[in-house]
């Protein structure tokens, strides 16, 4: 085959024409150059429209939807199922995704790539688009569930005061809503409330609180709600409100769903950050060092979390104590 | 350079390269009827004396899990792309669910893997080498071979399953099968190949932190000491990404490498990049191939991001490998 001229130059003449030919050849062939829907995504509506497509392209482009399924709902080749991912629920505006793409999960079975050269804006749209495609999926599964699914007042009482009783009290309750809807019409307004609607201004108040709730709800969340809306009628003032806050968790569970995920559970290590068991560096730092390595993260590596000052503290002195176990 | 003899051809050439994707299309669709395309002109399936051939993982949109478009489809694309060799994966072969081989640790975890991996394992068990046979037949009536059988035997995997897997291979025509593994699984299997005297090639990725993942020189090395049956699909894309050099490394090794997965990755865990523009010195290795006329398979497989079908990325790719060997 090497060296053979008119091998070559029958090869140059046919590229040639083929070119020639693809280039006048119809439409036939160049409807057929756009990615299939199945692996490039559904088609996106909404106010931000634009950034969405330009955060789906993304997503192909850097040929996430491989791995993590074109729809977040198809995770493949062991991606994460973003779906469900708590690190993609407790993101803010790319604060726990960003560090993550940039620097990628080299430590995971076959390892996740790195983006470094990802610009902010690519990332912001990215983001956008994984956050939007989670709120889809969710409004549909948490819509699918029956209105006489079994219901859990008290669990709906505690979810209420824990995630919505801060804005939710006094002239702002729910009794209105509560009277005028039943029970389908309560459960679909929970999952996606006017503010959060795609018609919704995009800096409506609470818009941003709706849509990060939609994309946790768990299966049982909404019904339990319904149920307890259902029963106290959405009449709730304020300082029922306030009387009615259940004392904070224990450290343990709230490091299970905000960290564990990465230090493995309850600290003892996992395929993406340390054990923070007997860990030497926690051993070095004082309460007030690892509160501030909490809030502000570590550049490239873990993310900030903006929790409260008596949150950081009561993390601190929980891991403090933890750096010292045997 | 171009008489009318060159023209002619060309013209012969093109035309059914344009029609080819109407009538792949229709071939599809409707009553599952199907006609075995044209050839595209040119054939790729050697390049300068290389053996080319495709992953069948590339084609992206073809569905997996025993959906009867599958075989269509695979040969539509072959045939339009111009090869007739390739590596097939389980999931283009196996009527089983995307559980059911449990490679991806991470798919341990997800809802109903254990039922699915459970029921693969059955249908591994009691599939008849019959329907194997009828793989492999409707492949060879359109002029195309597998040369490997790609299943990512693991710790999952039972002994029968292993066993069932080879002769799975032998009765598609396979000389051998590959997978993505680990050293630990590839002393399992070392008794397997040598009874069924067919080779069992490792496949690398690049967690080069995981001693049991194969990303390095030295993880190839160990496997290759356990038997002369244990031989390499080198994956210089995701090699290079590890920081290893594949050209050296299939310099040394040449003996022991079955195939080579043509793909292209930037250094340091980077991102998945078209053929040429990322580390993995394609051109280079392509080269070295054909100048010491190894008759190492090289495969395409791809897995950067694209907004255009990946059949015309696979076409772009052979141009790629066809520019730097002709």
């Amino acid at each position: 085959m090497i060296g053979r001229p008119h091998l070559r130059k029958f090869n140059l003449a046919s590229l040639v024409l083929t070119m020639a030919l693809f280039a006048f050849g119809g439409s036939a062939i160049r409807a057929q150059m756009t990615l299939p829907a199945k692996l490039r995504g559904p088609a996106i509506a909404g106010p931000i429209k634009a950034q969405l497509e330009r955060g789906q392209n993304s997503y192909v482009m850097n040929n996430c939807h491989l791995c993590h399924g074109p729809t977040l709902a198809e995770a493949r080749g062991g991606g994460a199922d973003l779906a469900n991912s708590l690190i993609v629920k407790m993101d803010f505006g790319g604060d726990m995704i960003g560090p993550v793409v940039k620097a990628g999960l080299p430590f995971t079975q076959t390892a996740m790539p790195q983006y470094p050269g990802m610009t902010d804006s690519e990332l912001a749209d990215l983001v956008a688009y994984i956050h939007y495609m989670r709120q889809q999926l969710h409004e549909k599964n948490a819509l699918a569930i029956p209105v006489t699914a079994p219901a859990s007042v008290a669990s709906g009482q505690a979810f209420f005061f824990q995630n919505c009783a801060s804005c939710h009290n006094g002239a702002k309750d729910l009794s209105k809503v509560v009277s005028k809807s039943d029970n389908r019409a309560l459960s679909a307004l929970i999952i996606r409330p006017g503010v959060a609607q795609p018609s919704a201004a995009i800096d409506a108040p609470g818009r941003q609180v709706h849509l990060a709730l939609l994309e946790g709800y768990l299966p049982a969340d909404v019904a339990n709600l319904t149920a307890y809306l259902r029963q106290s009628g959405g009449v709730l003032s304020a300082a029922f409100a306030k009387a009615m806050i259940p004392p904070r968790r224990e450290i343990s569970a709230r490091f299970a769903e905000q960290c564990a995920m990465c230090h493995g559970p309850n600290g003892s290590g996992g395929d993406r950050a340390p054990g923070l068991v007997n860990n030497a560096d926690l051993k070095e730092l004082d309460v007030d060092s690892i509160k501030s390595l909490i809030a502000t993260g570590l550049p490239g590596g873990m993310p900030a979390f903006h929790l409260s000052d008596e949150e950081l503290n009561d993390y601190a002195v929980w891991l403090k104590a933890r750096s010292r176990a045997r | 350079m171009f008489n009318r003899r060159t023209l002619g051809k060309a013209v012969i050439a093109g035309v059914p390269l344009m029609i080819a994707g109407r009538g792949i299309a229709q071939s599809v669709a409707g009553d599952g009827s199907f006609s075995t395309p044209p050839l595209a002109p040119g054939s790729n399936a050697q390049i300068a004396g290389v053996k080319m051939g495709a992953q069948t993982y590339c084609f992206h949109d073809v569905p997996r899990g025993g959906d009867p478009a599958i075989l269509p489809l695979l040969i539509a694309h072959m045939r339009e792309v111009g090869l007739t060799d390739c590596e097939i994966m389980s999931a283009h072969v196996e009527q089983t669910s995307g559980l059911g081989n449990g490679w991806w640790v991470k798919s341990r975890e997800l809802p109903g893997y254990d039922e699915q991996r459970t029921a693969a394992r059955a249908w591994r068990l009691k599939a008849p080498m019959s329907f194997y046979q009828s793989v492999r037949q409707r492949l060879a009536d359109a002029g195309i071979s597998i040369f490997i059988y790609n299943i990512n035997l693991n710790d999952t995997f039972t002994d029968e399953e292993r066993d069932a897997c080879f002769n799975a291979g032998r009765a598609l025509g396979a000389q051998g099968l590959n997978a993505s593994t680990t050293l630990s699984e590839t002393r399992r299997v070392v008794p397997f190949a040598e009874r069924h005297k067919m080779f069992f090639a490792v496949h690398n990725h690049n967690n080069i932190y995981d001693e049991d993942q194969f990303a390095t020189p030295k993880s190839f090395e160990t496997a290759f000491a356990m038997s002369p049956w244990i031989k390499a699909t080198l994956d210089i894309g995701h090699f290079a990404a590890g920081d290893n050099d594949p050209y050296e490394f299939l310099a040394a090794h040449h003996d022991r490498i079955v195939s080579l997965h043509i793909r292209d990755r930037k250094r340091s865990n980077g991102p998945h990049v078209p053929l040429g523009q990322g580390d993995a010195r394609v051109a280079d290795i392509l080269r070295l191939v054909r100048d010491k006329r190894w008759q190492i398979r090289c495969y395409i497989e791809l897995e950067y991001g694209s907004l255009i079908p990946p059949v015309e990325e696979v076409k772009r790719a052979l141009a790629y490998c066809r520019s730097v060997l002709v």
